[in-house]
């Protein structure tokens, strides 16, 4: 299993389209993803578990990945947060 | 059930002119109530199955939307169906539904409707409001899955057998992308605003529409005959024998004279003397470019950057979002030129509902392009899909609030930058994108000679610059009537600029809802703008004075008005010419022709 510390950069965190692409970027890999904020963790494939986590940019977020893929899976989802979703 | 004494006046804003007459269709949200049944024991399996299978119907109905929305409303309309989408497939949603059935044995329109209820109110409970308000998604969700385990129809409103109008509490865009624009002939809508969805729908549909009714949905019933009066923002509900002859007459006359101006559309905006004056319009949204085409606009004047936000709020647009929207527009106008203004939250137009912008609705506060400079990382992204869609038409961006010539510096600077990492990225971006200020506040009007120095041209936006030479707040009831557009103040201080530019040659236009109330545009006529920018539907009316009366006529009808010593009488006068003029009364006074925001 992997983990990575993550910090939401862009603007506006993850809203409605940083979620979208979160969660498809996500679910394009055979492992299992996670993340939490706190003591809140959700399933990272989850568009309504992810918008739930209601994380404002500057939100530190655990990110786990475990499975076959799960190094690709965790450097995709990271470089996504990192590039702020291509938003801003 | 229809009668006289039933009759109900609702009052609203009118977004959209025109008279529309026929049957309410109610585009409900509210279901009859869901029952709780217990299954049968063997007969889980098969209420599984039925779940299956409304969820597949309501996934082909979402897919079909976005392709629609994608297509006709743009990559940033059909993202949020897509998110909805996701939301449908998503575990969260689907599995405690199916838990539900299997375990407790419930019927599945019980289990859908507790799940649901269930997110929404987790939803409601974050504090952050953007994300709160995704509970409506869920809810939408929730109604489309209850509609199809009932074996309705989910409301298609692309399969209308009969011509209505529609009555909603608010019109979404999964409703909008869909609809039977041959069938529906008007919108009335309980929430809403001049920039919100369903006003921009419905100018670009060119029908009659009034929204912030608050409780049209509860007053009107299926069926019932309808009468939208986009003009003076009201609905009349089950009219009267004679209120409904009225309204016909109304109606007829409206189209009449849209006929007659319509078929005037392509002749050359000239003066009888040969002056030839450019009537370009004031857009907010890429689908109003065909209506401003078909009025006979030959550019857009003001482009209101604004509804890409209002769309969907709480997420900024991203610079491909920007791009595409200004490419679209450009192509959608081409060859002619487009002016963009940058963003201008406050004021009188509504701010989305972004925290972030809140504090916008002052007059005097952090507007147009202060707040582009305080809020750098955002108009640089704005700025990025401004130079790169200037590659793809006659761009100009235009800065809305200027009081000085630094913010012209400032943000010259940025469009430097802008034009560099775009390039940078490997996009083509435009050689050079003119760069403009608004005279809207009567600072910039003092300074034309300055601002020429910095700016390639100038465009006065009429509405803000009177309201803040009069000092009158038009939001304010109490003093709204002394906003006048021919007060002497006024029509000083446009002299005083129009002849600043023809001293240094700068190109300056008019924007604002003054040039589209032909009496109005009469007299400023006399100043020889040789642009004007309008309401797509007011410039046919004002192409007609242009047409009709010499430049040299109009030039001695400001000289003498300005001799006069108040708004009223320079009013009266300018009537008593514009009769003259026009003895058949093929222009009718603008009332229907305004809007309140450029």
């Amino acid at each position: 299993m992997i983990r990575k510390e993550l910090v939401i950069l862009n603007k506006l965190g993850l809203h409605a389209r940083a979620a979208a692409k979160f969660v498809k970027c996500a679910s394009c890999f055979a492992s299992e993803i996670t993340i939490a904020k706190d003591a809140i963790k959700v399933n990272g494939k989850s568009i309504i578990g992810v918008l739930l986590l209601a994380a404002p940019r500057g939100s530190q977020l655990i990110l786990e990945a475990d499975g076959s893929d799960e190094e690709a899976a965790a450097a995709a989802v990271a470089a996504l947060v990192s590039d702020r979703f291509g938003e801003d | 059930m229809s009668t006289d004494a039933g009759s109900v006046i609702l009052k609203g804003i009118g977004v959209s002119p025109g008279v529309a007459i026929g049957p309410a269709l109610l585009l409900e949200r509210q279901l009859s109530p869901v029952p709780r049944l217990d299954l049968k024991p063997g007969r889980v399996a098969s209420e599984l199955e039925r779940l299956e299978e409304a969820l597949g119907r309501v996934r082909g109905d979402l897919a079909r939307i976005e392709e629609t929305a994608d297509r006709e409303l743009g990559a940033s309309a059909a993202q949020i169906i897509d998110a909805q989408r996701l939301m449908l497939d998503d575990s969260s949603f689907v599995d405690p539904i199916r838990a539900h059935i299997r375990d407790q044995g419930h019927n599945a329109e019980w289990a859908v409707k507790e799940t649901g209820a269930r997110l929404a109110e987790r939803f409601g409970q974050i504090s952050d409001s953007y994300i709160r308000q995704r509970s409506n998604d869920v809810d939408d969700l929730t109604d489309r899955l209850l509609r199809s385990l009932a074996g309705e129809a989910p409301f298609r409103l692309d399969s209308l057998t009969i011509e209505v109008v529609l009555i909603a509490s608010d019109l979404a865009p999964s409703d909008t992308a869909m609809l039977d624009r041959e069938r529906v002939l008007g919108f009335a809508t309980d929430s809403g605003s001049r920039t919100s969805h369903t006003a921009i729908m419905a100018r670009s549909l060119n029908i009659p529409a009034v929204v912030g009714l608050h409780d049209a949905a509860e007053q009107i019933e299926d069926g019932d005959c309808v009468v939208i009066d986009g003009n003076e923002g009201r609905v009349i509900v089950r009219p009267s024998v004679t209120t409904l002859a009225e309204y016909r007459d109304k109606q007829a006359a409206h189209s009449d004279r849209e006929e007659v101006l319509r078929r005037t559309s392509h002749l050359p905006a000239r003066t009888p003397d040969g002056h030839p004056v450019r009537l370009y319009a004031n857009i907010e949204a890429p689908v109003e470019a065909h209506v401003a085409r078909e009025h006979g606009a030959t550019g857009i004047g003001l482009y209101r950057s604004e509804f890409l936000h209002l769309q969907q709020p709480g997420s900024a647009p991203d610079e491909e979002d920007y791009y595409s929207e200004y490419r679209e527009l450009l192509e959608a106008m081409s060859p002619h030129p487009v002016t963009v203004r940058t963003l201008d939250f406050g004021g009188e137009k509504e701010a989305p509902e972004d925290p972030t912008l809140h504090d916008a609705s002052s007059l005097l506060g952090l507007r147009g392009v202060r707040r582009s400079l305080r809020d750098r990382e955002t108009f640089a992204v704005q700025l990025r899909g401004l130079v790169r869609a200037g590659a793809h038409g006659e761009l100009r961006v235009l800065l809305p609030f200027v009081t000085g010539v630094e913010e012209l510096r400032e943000v010259r600077a940025m469009m430097d930058e802008a034009r560099e990492a775009a390039r940078g990225q490997g996009h083509a971006v435009a050689e050079r994108t003119p760069l403009g200020a608004m005279i809207e506040v009567p600072a910039a009007a003092m300074i034309v000679d300055q601002l020429a120095d910095e700016a390639e041209f100038l465009s006065i936006g009429s509405n803000d610059l009177i309201q803040f030479l009069l000092a009158v707040d038009r939001r304010d009831d109490s003093v709204a009537h002394l906003y006048e557009p021919l007060h002497p103040a006024v029509l000083r201080l446009l002299r005083e600029v129009v002849d600043a530019a023809a001293r240094r040659s700068i190109p300056l236009s008019l924007c604002g809802e003054a040039a589209s109330d032909p009496l109005v545009a009469m007299v400023y006529m006399g100043y020889r703008f040789e642009e004007l920018s309008m309401a797509p539907r007011a410039i046919p009316v004002i192409k007609n004075v242009i047409r009709s009366v010499p430049l040299s006529e109009a030039e001695r009808i400001l000289q003498q008005a300005m001799l006069l010593t108040s708004g009223r009488e320079v009013q009266e006068f300018a009537l008593a010419e514009l009769m003259a003029h026009f003895p058949d009364g093929l222009v009718v006074a603008g009332s229907d022709l305004r809007e309140s925001n450029a």
